[in-house]
């Protein structure tokens, strides 16, 4: 460790050789102590401030699904859409949400791209933006359908009537995309978590 | 303002039509869908883009309080897992036990009958029934009056008999005043023991007030009835009827009365002074007779010759929509360009001296009318009808003074006429009598104690009688009163007994057609609630041995036209059949004109007329529901008027001059609904507060006042729906009169107006097509010249195109670039899949429509399209398949003179349909017959196709429409009472009980709450839709296969061409749809298809439409015209030439790189007759040359 050291400073932040990375892991820290911090997190109790911001979430959350009840069981005429407007809000969501959940790829794809090694640490969290962002834009198409109930027409299976979907439809590769933005945004995710998993797994005190 | 204005040459066009609003190169006319199209100010366009119009969504208008309930109640639903939306509905099929004679499960029987008009005559209909519930009305071929036609009314009468709140019962006010349930036994039993005691005195005491109908059966009663008690009096009355048609007659006859009966088919110039013979006054004959004048399909020889119309007029009616000129004055000018044509007239044709000195005398009177009566003008007409002569044809509006009518009889005959485009028929007595006088002296009768027993059939004077007579007051004054009536009324609430009657689908009676016919109204179903007909309840009244209606009309016919050499059974059954006697029919009268009489009458006319700042009103029927009988049918309610294109209401209309001058509030433009404000409006004493709108097209310093609205006790739909203008009308103002003042109130009113919806030109829009190019309009002498010539040229991509007359002036004669949306390869890829025997297609006369709505009527009573109600049409939810658009032209700012245009719209069923491409599931298919199928099963409600769709014809469920009842169970908070206690019915804006929180989905059900009464409507060979579908016209698919099963039971090839109509296509009055096969080159539609005035709609997108417009033509007046007109007609297409230098007549910009050669160096191949014609269209919708 201390090769990568600057002679001049110490501190580790500048490099006078540019060929030379600076050490990602600075100060009087081990490989230990850094499992201690982040293991620490998951194993000791939250903040006192948790609980309450968890429960306006929920709240806030359950108004939505209290919303989306309504919208199920009145019609999506409650979406305020009309002839020749048909599409509103959820679609607007929908961009919204993909265009969130881009920006998560997109950071991780950036430091790939440079070879940053610490980008194991973002990572975690940008994935995690990307995956909850597009269960949240996946869901506005569903649910902005006439009949929701219905809404499985739009993948294909074979059934008995051989009955398959329209190819041609832009819609329909719409949920191919989303559904394998999903896919391969949630394989990049836990990729990246299986040797957090590790050690939780080494650490943890009894099975769960 | 002129068409000379908007030329696209003149570079200071005024500021609202700067923005690309560009001409038509044959009219030379600017089109615009409404006054804010036309100002196309930014909040408009605004409106137009707005993703949810104010309001669109429940919530948003919801106060806390009662969006926590509704959340409540929708938890509630999901806990008790009903989730209902998601679960099929539970039914439960009886098969007959025993089967009824001649019923096929599945197979629709027919039978004739006759459906009363209001007034006399009587339309001939076929009911379609289905197991015995009668579904839909279609015209009787075989009638004179409907030829196979119907009219809207008509249509919208089957929705009547599934109201579930009819009036279901006898009802007969109780001890305290109230109402209490009785029966018709109990009836009898009063019946019986009250009117015996009439005997005595003669019937002295007992009056009956009847609707006015021309009945043969109830004649014969009332002669039984006057034999009976030869002191009762027996009264008829319309409270639309026009008292001054009758004097007008009876002043011209000699003390005669008859009314006119119109040939329009054998007249070539039409002169209308204020009557709107193709709308609220229309009759079906005249309909037709107008149309087969426009339908000019030859460019020479016969066929070609096509009639003109002159109108004068004060409001805008489909008479003024449809006419070459229109001349709009206030009502107190009108009778002077009547006086000042008549005496044109009169003086060059030499007709009566004194008529000619009385009409000098009547003009002076009119002095200073004259400066708006354009002398040329006047000249013109003159000389037109002149040389028409015996082929001219003149008509006097009811509204119009007596001395009016009765110059108009004078001028008839003077023409020639009378006796060749006109007839007359001798009027029944007791209808002779003006309906007004006669309620006027009933209603002092009954206050002096004169009436002791009234019986009222089939009218409601409570609502309807003059203001000033407080009829309710001496109604209730009156000892006995029965009333029967189909509808808990008004004046049914207020009587001693109330007595349900049966439906016309429910009954025996006859009637009378408008030429003499005698029709027979025979029962399609028993009468849903045991309801008796007027003659039974006569029968009930005289103790008549015979109560049985089919026995009494039997026995009326038997005395009427058995003779001594015929069967009467085989005469009867064969009237059953028909539903009408053949070979009765009156030729009609010619009586003399006493010119000396109606020189005098004119000589004394001198009309009260309004002063200085004070305005005229008009007083007119409702063109849907009349004089509002029919007001809770919610079909008639949703309609659009077919002028001012409002739903469900009925706001005062004045021109947008008079609006701006009486400083009344445009809110249209400031918010997304349209509102109107509110004006107390002041008229001979009484004054009420009224939404006003301005319509293009009405005379300025005129109010419109239409009748029907404002029922307070009708039932759920019609309860509280717009103004009851029968508040302000008095005996002394029955058609309106001059004299009103406005006062702004400004209080915001809202209208559901579907002017501005799915439109296809929006203003914004870069790309979208131009007005003109939709609504193609030419002159027809510009189609004598041009209808044969087909012109080739070259497209972007080097194809040869073949135009024909009519798509010379679209854009794809132009041929733009990238347009296109399909490829050759995918064409033909696709005209391989076309591989059916038939292959469908449409044509809409845009020349013979008049724009009635009776298409939309008949599409929502075939294809169980639900009513949306109010607050959904005002967001652009109605569900109507086929719409009809409607565009002005011309006008300052809209104030002047305008042009209308109408154009039915439907799914045009393209070959390269957009909506199919875009569907995920597959639920919108193309058939192999060329139709664009829909399959509601297998929609999920993506909307990706209404989305697709450039002629915005797809309808979506935004809510179970269907099934549930509009308004909830919440009912408008309408104050039952006499007419002062009527204005305090609180307006809607303030109503507390807001209707737009009940989500549908939560709404009241009509099955549970009706026992499926009102579903009993539905034709059950269309499937009703649920929520979440999307759905649009079929070209009736269920017809198509009815006709096919039936061709392959008959083992014929193929369907005959005109075995089957499109239900559209069946009621149209103006025959201008026709539908057809495309591969059967002797169909009808191929003919009309190959004609020089098809043209495709948007055709330039080469998305293929099976469904074609033919161009509109007009007959104006060539020396009525600008000398710019005058060019366009010698030639159409040249909007390229320099002497206009400028590139206002493209919209893409093309012609700057083709150059002038886009056109010019087209091959002009000036061909003559049918074949060339025919070659083109296919070249232009068969396959690519």
């Amino acid at each position: 460790m201390d090769r990568a050291l600057d002679p001049e400073t110490f501190d580790g932040t500048i490099t006078a050789d540019p060929a030379v990375r600076p050490p990602l892991v600075l100060g009087d820290r081990d490989l230990h102590s850094v499992t201690e911090t982040i293991c620490g997190w998951v194993e000791k109790k939250p903040p006192r401030v948790w609980l309450p911001l968890f429960l306006i979430s929920a709240a806030t959350a359950s108004v939505g699904l209290l919303m989306i009840l309504y919208l199920f069981i009145t019609g999506v005429g409650v979406w305020g859409l009309q002839n020749p407007v048909m599409w509103g809000w959820a679609i607007v969501n929908f961009v919204w949400w993909v265009g969130i959940g881009h920006a998560g790829t997109l950071i991780s794809a950036i430091l790939a791209i440079f070879k940053q090694k610490w980008r194991t640490s973002i990572n975690r969290f940008a994935e995690a933006m990307t995956i909850f962002a597009v269960i949240c834009a996946g869901m506005f198409p569903g649910i902005h359908v006439g009949r929701v109930w219905f809404a499985w027409f739009l993948f294909p299976f074979p059934n008995s009537n051989n009955i398959w979907q329209n190819f041609r439809s832009p819609l329909l590769w719409d949920v191919f995309a989303v559904g394998t933005y999903f896919t391969v945004s949630l394989l990049f995710w836990y990729m990246g978590m299986i040797p957090d998993f590790a050690s939780l797994r080494d650490r943890a005190r009894r099975r769960m | 303002m002129s068409t000379h204005e908007t030329c696209p040459s003149k570079k200071d066009r005024p500021a609202a039509l700067s923005r690309r609003r560009p001409v038509n190169p044959a009219t030379g006319k600017t089109l615009w869908r409404s006054l804010d199209d036309l100002a196309d100010e930014p909040a408009f366009r605004q409106w137009l883009e707005r993703e949810f119009p104010a309001g669109a969504s429940e919530l948003l208008r919801t106060s806390r309080r009662s969006f926590l309930k509704y959340m409540g109640a929708s938890a509630a639903l999901a806990g008790l897992a009903s989730m209902p939306g998601c679960r099929r509905p539970d039914h439960k099929i009886v098969p007959y036990n025993r089967a009824p004679e001649e019923v096929i499960p599945g197979k629709s029987l027919y039978y004739a009958s006759a459906i009363p008009l209001p007034g006399g005559g009587c339309e001939g209909v076929l009911v379609e029934t289905h197991e015995g519930r009668p579904t839909k009305i279609e015209g009787n071929p075989l009638h004179p009056y409907s030829k196979g036609r119907t009219s809207v009314r008509a249509q919208a009468t089957v929705l009547s008999l599934y109201d579930p709140e009819r009036l279901k019962g006898v009802t007969r006010r109780s001890e305290d005043g109230g109402r209490e349930p009785s029966s018709w036994e109990e009836f009898e039993a009063f019946a019986r023991r009250h009117f015996a005691a009439y005997d005595r005195t003669g019937g002295a005491g007992l009056t009956f007030l009847a609707d006015r109908t021309s009945s043969l059966s109830r004649r014969a009663m009332v002669a039984r009835l006057k034999q009976r008690w030869p002191q009762a009096r027996w009264l008829t009355y319309d409270p639309l009827d026009s008292e001054d048609e009758l004097t007008g007659a009876r002043l011209a006859f000699g003390g005669a009365v008859y009314r006119p009966r119109h040939a329009v088919d054998k007249a070539t110039v039409v002169l209308s002074l204020g009557r709107d013979f193709l709308g609220v006054d229309s009759t079906l004959p005249e309909i037709r007779g107008f149309a087969a004048g426009r339908r000019v399909l030859a460019t020479h020889g016969p066929g070609s010759e096509m009639n003109r119309l002159y109108v004068v007029e004060s409001d805008m009616t489909l008479t003024g929509f449809a006419a070459d000129h229109r001349l709009r004055l206030r009502p107190s000018d009108l009778p002077a360009a009547a006086a000042a044509i008549a005496r044109a007239v009169v003086e060059k044709k030499g007709g009566s001296s004194q008529l000619a000195a009385a009409l000098a005398t009547t003009l002076q009177r009119f002095a200073d009318a004259k400066e708006r009566l354009p002398s040329e003008w006047i000249e013109a007409v003159a000389d037109d009808l002149i040389e028409a002569g015996s082929r001219a044809l003149v008509m006097a509006g009811p509204g119009q003074p007596a001395e009016v009518h009765a110059l108009v009889h004078a001028l008839n005959a003077t023409l020639g006429a009378a006796g060749s485009t006109v007839v007359y028929d001798p009027v029944d007595q007791d209808d002779a009598v003006s309906s007004r006088e006669i309620v006027s002296r009933l209603a002092a009768e009954m206050r002096s104690g004169a009436v002791k027993t009234l019986v009222v059939m089939g009218c409601n004077p409570v609502f309807d009688a003059p203001a000033d007579l407080d009829f309710l007051t001496a109604y209730k004054q009156t000892p006995t009163t029965i009333q029967l009536s189909f509808e808990d009324d008004e004046t049914g609430v207020n009587s001693t007994w109330q007595l349900n009657a049966a439906h016309v689908l429910e009954s025996w009676s006859d009637v009378v057609a408008h030429d003499g016919t005698p029709s027979v109204v025979q029962p399609t179903i028993a009468p849903l609630y045991g309801g008796k007909t007027d003659i039974e309840l006569l029968a009930i009244l005289l103790d008549d041995k015979t109560r049985d209606g089919h026995d009494l009309v039997r026995r009326t016919w038997q005395d009427a036209f058995a003779s001594a050499g015929e069967d009467f059974e085989k005469l009867w059954r064969r009237a059953l059949h028909d539903g009408l006697l053949q070979g009765r029919a009156r030729r009609g009268d010619t009586p003399g004109v006493n010119f000396g009489a109606v020189a005098t009458a004119l000589t004394a006319f001198a009309p009260r007329r309004s002063k200085e700042g004070e305005l005229d009103v008009v007083f007119r029927p409702c063109a849907k529901v009349r004089d509002g009988f029919l007001a809770n049918n919610g079909w008639l309610q949703e309609l659009p008027d077919p002028v001012t294109k409002i739903t469900w209401d009925n706001p005062a209309l004045v021109s947008p001059a008079t609006f701006r001058k009486l400083g009344l509030q445009d809110f249209r433009r400031r918010i997304g609904v349209q509102h109107a404000p509110t004006a107390k409006l002041r008229l001979d004493g009484r004054e009420m507060e009224i939404a006003v709108w301005p319509s293009p097209g009405v005379a300025d310093d005129t109010v419109v006042l239409t009748a029907g609205y404002g029922r307070y006790r009708v039932g759920r739909v019609g309860e509280g729906v717009g103004f009851n203008t029968y508040a302000l009308r008095t005996s002394s103002t029955w058609r309106g009169g001059p004299g009103a003042t406005v006062t702004p109130v400004n209080n915001r009113y809202e209208i559901a107006t579907v002017q501005d919806h799915h439109s296809l030109t929006p203003p914004e829009a870069p790309d979208s097509p131009r007005a003109d190019e939709i609504m193609r309009e030419f002159h027809v002498e510009s189609f004598r010249r041009f209808g044969d010539e087909v012109v080739e040229t070259r497209d972007h991509y080097g194809r040869v195109k073949r135009l024909n007359f009519a798509e010379r002036i679209g854009v794809g004669s132009h041929a733009p670039a990238n347009k296109d949306i399909y490829t050759d390869w995918q064409i033909e890829a696709r005209q391989q899949e076309l591989d059916g025997r038939h292959q469908w297609g449409m044509t809409i006369d845009l020349s013979s429509c008049i724009g009635c709505g009776a298409c939309t009527i008949a599409c929502q009573a075939e294809n169980n399209i639900p009513v949306v109600g109010k607050e959904e049409v005002t967001k652009g939810r109605e569900m109507h398949w086929i719409r009809v658009d409607r565009y002005y032209s011309g006008g300052e700012e809209g104030e002047g003179d305008v042009e209308a245009h109408v154009q039915p719209i439907a799914c045009v069923h393209c070959e390269e349909a957009p909506c199919e491409t875009v569907c995920p599931v597959n639920a919108t298919n193309h058939g192999r017959e060329g139709t664009n199928d829909m399959v509601y099963n297998r929609c999920i409600g993506t909307r990706y196709c209404s989305n697709n769709c450039p002629y915005k014809v797809r309808r979506f469920n935004f809510f179970d429409y269907a099934t549930k009842r509009y308004k909830g169970d919440i009912r408008l908070l309408v104050k039952d009472g006499p007419p002062e206690e009527r204005k305090a019915i609180p307006l809607p804006w303030i109503n507390p009980s807001n209707r737009h929180l009940v989500p549908p989905r939560i709404r009241e059900r009509i099955q549970d709450a009706e026992k499926g009464l009102a579903t009993m409507q539905y034709n059950p060979n269309v499937t009703v839709r649920s929520r979440g579908v999307m759905e649009k016209c079929s070209y009736c698919i269920q017809r198509i296969h009815e006709a096919k099963m039936e061709t392959k039971l008959n083992g014929w090839d193929r369907i005959p061409d005109g075995y089957f109509q499109t239900a559209c296509q069946q009621a149209c009055p103006a025959e201008a749809i026709v539908f057809g096969d495309k591969n059967n080159p002797d169909s009808a539609l191929s003919k009309l298809q190959a004609n020089g005035r098809a043209y495709q709609l948007l055709g330039y997108l080469n998305i293929r439409p099976r469904t074609m417009h033919l161009a509109r033509l007009r007959n104006r007046n060539p020396r009525l015209m600008s000398q710019e007109e005058l060019a366009r007609m010698e030639n159409p297409f040249s909007h390229h030439g320099e002497a206009e230098g400028s590139e206002q007549g493209h919209d893409d910009g093309q012609h700057a790189s083709a150059g002038r050669n886009a056109h010019t160096a087209a091959v002009s191949l000036p061909v003559l007759g049918q074949n060339a014609g025919r070659e083109a269209a296919a070249a232009l919708t068969g396959g690519l040359a």
